[in-house]
């Protein structure tokens, strides 16, 4: 317990295992490198340059426990602790006790430097000392002192209060930044993501930089950004990308980015035809067109080719035009994909798109309107039947009797047209088990048959009309090859379900319960 | 259709739920001729139980009466219930037709030709975002290694080897790499190599970790960390209780620590047999430095697999699934968002996963999962002990919860069966296990 005099940081009457005498006038500037003038003005308080202490100073070496106490100052009515002699004053004032308000005499006032306890310590040289009490008094906690405080959200730990205190504040409101745009609040996410991100993976290794601080600047440089030009992301990239735009900060910045790397100039595409085609060929599946004005050499195989065709029946102009008006808007849908893949900077194409949508019904082509926000499970892409053909296969049953070609694969994953013959088999054994239980109950009892007959009701029969050349076309197709894409009902109104089907017609569809409406994602909604 | 008045006297007692509202007189339930308060939360446990009673106990009539109206009421794209009636409704007509393998060959078939390294990494990332299922087990391991690291006197040797028997895709490592990289100082990062069995039977899985080999060593190289990586591959049906480990272990740096961290692998080694213990006994050989063990709780292992075949073992087994399973589910419907590609592709492997527990035999299977309890029999038994979590430790988990949606929660191993380490808790069931084992002294 200190008396309250008026140098109380005297160690006076303290234990200290150093030995040193506080109030030994030293010069330290024999030892130091005393760079700063020898004189001090009394006047003003000058601060020394740091590491190079006033060499007239007094040097104070305290003892551990001396820097760790707080609250020196104590009450002798109430036992309150306080930091400061001048707050204890104040507080006497509560009780009635007399008080005085010491004033420090500039004139008379040391210097004081301050030397931490511990040996090993750079700063227990006198000629490192520090200049301020609070100073050293931090200086040890955080060096020397245990780790006390420990942030809630990251686990970080800190010995100082004022320390922890900061870094709350700022804690989880620090944004992570990888170089493909996407943001994160979360460092773990971040992390994770960086090691198996495109963008890293573009990057030449670098120097071994250590820790994530000097690689992470973080910014959308844009000659980087050109990695991630539409040539090199792959359906399921973009896909993604456009479904999580609606969904959050991260989504719309990674979009933006994508919009970004695309309207700033055509010619920024760096990955010229031949790798497209590369592409195309290792992912025969992806409708998804990839940018480019390639059109004929992507090789999609006859299932997506009828898959596509309807689409184009009902979405043509409209469609278009809504694109060409948003050429350079960074709004997210199916429209501004098409932007994206299409225009890359040259109206001109808009023609093109049209002409072909219109004629090339007969030819492969590739479907921007296949909604790519399936595309993330490519095992739905060769079961999915537009939603138009759907109706019409549907419309075909209910009027006739239920066929054997009904086969209820009951959500089976093995519905490729390579089935294998046990698979058949074993459907129709299926077929025999489902039949006995629902009695020959007709068809579209199983579990999507349901719900989707109902849906069908509700639909727009001229849709129906305009579709049934088309399915002409279907049939004309191979009549063997499609009812095996789709082993019944089950398959057909399996993709009917999902957003592939559902996005055509959904305005119409008001018997669809919402789960169904919800998976009309941001590219499916085609006004 | 069945929904006569006498059918419904036939009606044996435990056919009544306790959740029913007794609306038999309601022409929708008179029609299904189920007693069941179908607006209630979760129909779907009880009907299948029935259902699985009935087919167990070979009342035909009933079981397809409950077939139907299961039917009726499932489907994969609806909520919990109605999920858990397609899986399992799906699972166990198989199972009746005895045609389960080969369905659930079917479904990994058409899982697996779709897998590409991006559809497997946006699902796994994506779902460690939204819930902390897998990324539990990540962090507990995590920590546990690192702290045996760097408290042990071969962090001098700067040296750490891990074999790593999981199904996460590595996503475990970045952080560790960079945890590694931070707390060493400049000058001597310790040196790490990372062995990864993974169980895979086809070439597209092999170009996957192909690939993630090459991201995880261009991040090593940025992190500073001196870095190897190798994936090995065992065909599917093979389990990993005749793994060469030394010739891995060798391999992988002779003088280095060992961590073996297996995040659910141990329940793809049968539990019929002594494989599971001869694979934890041939582990205590190798005397590493620590083990790392996360399961999933729910007790689906069997001792002997022909018990399966007599009603009661699999009456267990449906019922711990579908309790297992239906936490699972409702976990992810409350993480993910209302339309979510990844939460589908999740979904579906549940779904593989029951039509395995449900209509494979236990020799074969790849999800027979066991307690933490048990696990930890085993791993004593084995000749290890286990590790408590610091209190650093547990406070990062807590810390990891948190950044989640509510409803997780954790709980100390010993109340829970007296297992060791830690539970991950959804809504107080708790679902994942995450333990941290070294080798026991001999006295």
């Amino acid at each position: 317990m200190m008396t309250s005099s008026s140098a109380p940081f005297f160690r006076v009457g303290e234990e200290d295992e150093y030995g040193q005498h506080p109030s030994v006038l030293q010069q330290p500037s024999s030892a130091a490198p005393a760079s700063s003038s020898a004189t001090v003005a009394p006047q003003k308080k000058k601060r020394n340059l740091p590491g190079k202490p006033n060499p007239d100073a007094e040097v104070i070496a305290l003892s551990p426990k001396s820097l760790l106490a707080t609250n020196r100052f104590v009450c002798e009515v109430c036992n309150k602790g306080f930091q400061r002699e001048q707050n204890l004053q104040l507080h006497r004032r509560g009780h009635n006790l007399p008080w005085k308000l010491k004033q420090k005499n500039p004139n008379e006032v040391r210097r004081r430097v301050y030397l931490c306890p511990e040996p090993t310590c750079v700063h227990h040289d006198p000629s490192r000392a520090l200049g301020d009490l609070t100073g050293i008094k931090k200086h040890y906690c955080r060096k020397h002192g245990e780790k006390k405080w420990k942030c809630d959200k990251c686990s970080k730990r800190y010995a100082v209060h004022s320390d922890w205190k900061a870094h709350s504040k700022i804690c989880g409101t620090r944004e992570y930044r990888c170089d493909c745009g996407t943001l994160f609040s979360r460092r773990d996410s971040f992390i994770t993501h960086r090691a198996f991100c495109d963008a890293l993976a573009q990057e030449n290794a670098r120097l071994p930089a250590h820790g994530l601080n000097t690689s992470f600047g973080g910014q959308l440089y844009a000659n980087r950004t050109l990695n991630l030009g539409l040539p090199q992301l792959n359906p399921t990239q973009l896909s993604s990308l456009l479904r999580t735009t609606g969904t959050g900060a991260a989504g719309a910045s990674q979009f933006d980015h994508v919009n970004m790397a695309t309207a700033s100039s055509s010619s920024s595409f760096r990955q010229p035809p031949p790798p497209q085609q590369q592409q195309q060929q290792t992912h025969p599946n992806s409708a998804f067109f990839l940018g480019g004005s390639s059109y004929s050499q992507q090789g999609f195989n006859t299932e997506e080719l009828l898959q596509s065709k309807p689409f184009h029946g009902m979405m043509q102009l409209q469609d278009l035009q809504t694109v060409s008006a948003n050429n350079a808007a960074t709004s997210s849908s199916a429209a501004n994909l098409f932007d994206l893949g299409f225009f890359s900077g040259s109206a001109g194409n808009i023609d093109n798109v049209n002409h072909m949508m219109n004629n090339h019904i007969d030819t492969n082509m590739p479907s921007p309107f296949y909604n790519p926000s399936l595309q993330g499970e490519h095992e739905q892409q060769q079961q999915q039947m537009p939603a138009t053909a759907l109706l019409h296969k549907a419309a075909q049953m209910e009027l006739a009797a239920p066929t054997s070609n009904f086969r209820p694969s009951f959500y089976m994953g093995g519905r490729e047209s390579g089935s294998s013959r046990s698979q058949l088999e074993q459907e129709n054994h299926f077929q025999d088990l489902i039949n006995s239980i629902t009695n020959g109950n007709g068809s579209g009892t199983l579990v999507f048959g349901n719900e989707q007959m109902a849906a069908f009701g509700g639909f727009n029969p001229a849709g129906l009309d305009q579709e049934s050349k088309l399915h002409h076309n279907l049939t004309a197709g191979g009549r063997g090859g499609i009812t095996r894409d789709f082993l019944g009902v089950g398959g057909m109104v399996r993709s009917m379900t999902t957003a592939g089907g559902v996005h055509l017609g959904v305005e119409n569809i008001n018997s669809m319960d919402s789960e169904m409406k919800a998976r009309s994602f941001g590219a499916g909604r085609i006004q | 259709m069945d929904g006569s008045a006498e059918e419904e006297e036939e009606e044996e007692d435990d056919f009544h739920c306790s959740t029913s509202s007794h609306l038999p007189a309601s022409s929708s339930n008179r029609h299904l001729d189920v007693d069941v308060d179908l607006s209630s939360s979760s129909w779907a446990p009880p009907l299948l139980l029935q259902c699985a009673r009935a087919m167990t106990s070979c009342d035909a009539r009933r079981a397809r009466r409950l077939m139907w109206t299961l039917n009726e009421l499932a489907s994969p794209y609806g909520d919990v219930d109605q999920k858990l009636a397609a899986f399992f409704l799906q699972a166990l007509l198989a199972r009746a037709s005895s045609s389960g393998p080969l369905t659930l060959r079917a479904l990994a078939d058409a899982a697996r030709r779709n897998r590409s390294f991006d559809a497997t990494r946006r699902t796994a990332l994506r779902f460690q975002e939204l819930s902390p299922w897998s990324s539990f087990g990540h962090v507990a391991a995590n920590a546990a290694i690192l702290d045996a690291f760097f408290s042990s006197s071969s962090s001098s040797t700067s040296s750490l080897h891990i074999l790593d028997l999981s199904n996460t895709f590595c996503t475990q490592w970045p952080t560790l790499l960079e945890a590694l990289a931070m707390r060493a100082s400049d000058a001597d990062t310790p040196r790490v190599s990372i062995t990864t069995v993974v169980v895979s039977a086809s070439s597209v899985q092999e170009e996957v970790m192909g690939e993630i080999g090459r991201r995880m060593e261009r991040f090593a190289r940025l992190m500073g960390v001196p870095f190897r990586f190798e994936a090995v591959h065992r065909p599917a049906g093979r389990d990993l209780s005749d793994l060469d480990l030394d010739r891995l272990v060798s391999e992988g740096g002779g003088s280095a620590a060992l961590a073996v961290n297996c995040v659910n692998s141990l329940r793809g080694v049968p539990a019929v047999g002594s494989h599971r213990d001869a694979l934890l006994a041939a582990f205590r050989r190798l005397n590493p430095l620590i083990v790392t063990v996360v399961e999933e709780e729910a007790e689906l292992s069997t001792p002997k697999g022909e018990e399966e075949k007599e009603g009661d073992a699999f009456l267990k087994v449906f019922r711990e699934s579908l309790e297992f399973f239906s936490t699972y589910l409702e976990s992810l419907e409350e993480s993910f968002p209302r339309a979510s590609e990844e939460r589908l592709a999740l979904e579906r492997e549940a779904g593989r996963a029951v039509m395995d527990l449900v209509a494979c035999p236990a020799a074969e299977s790849a999800e027979r999962r066991d307690t933490g309890a048990r696990w930890s029999r085993r791993m004593r038994t084995a000749g290890f002990e286990p590790v408590e979590y610091c209190d650093d430790m547990t406070d990062d988990l807590r810390a990891l919860l948190r950044r989640y949606r509510e409803g997780w929660s954790m709980r100390a191993g010993g109340v829970v069966g007296g297992a060791a380490g830690t539970f991950l808790a959804w809504r107080d069931k708790p679902s994942v296990w995450a333990s941290a084992w070294k080798p026991a002294m001999r006295n």
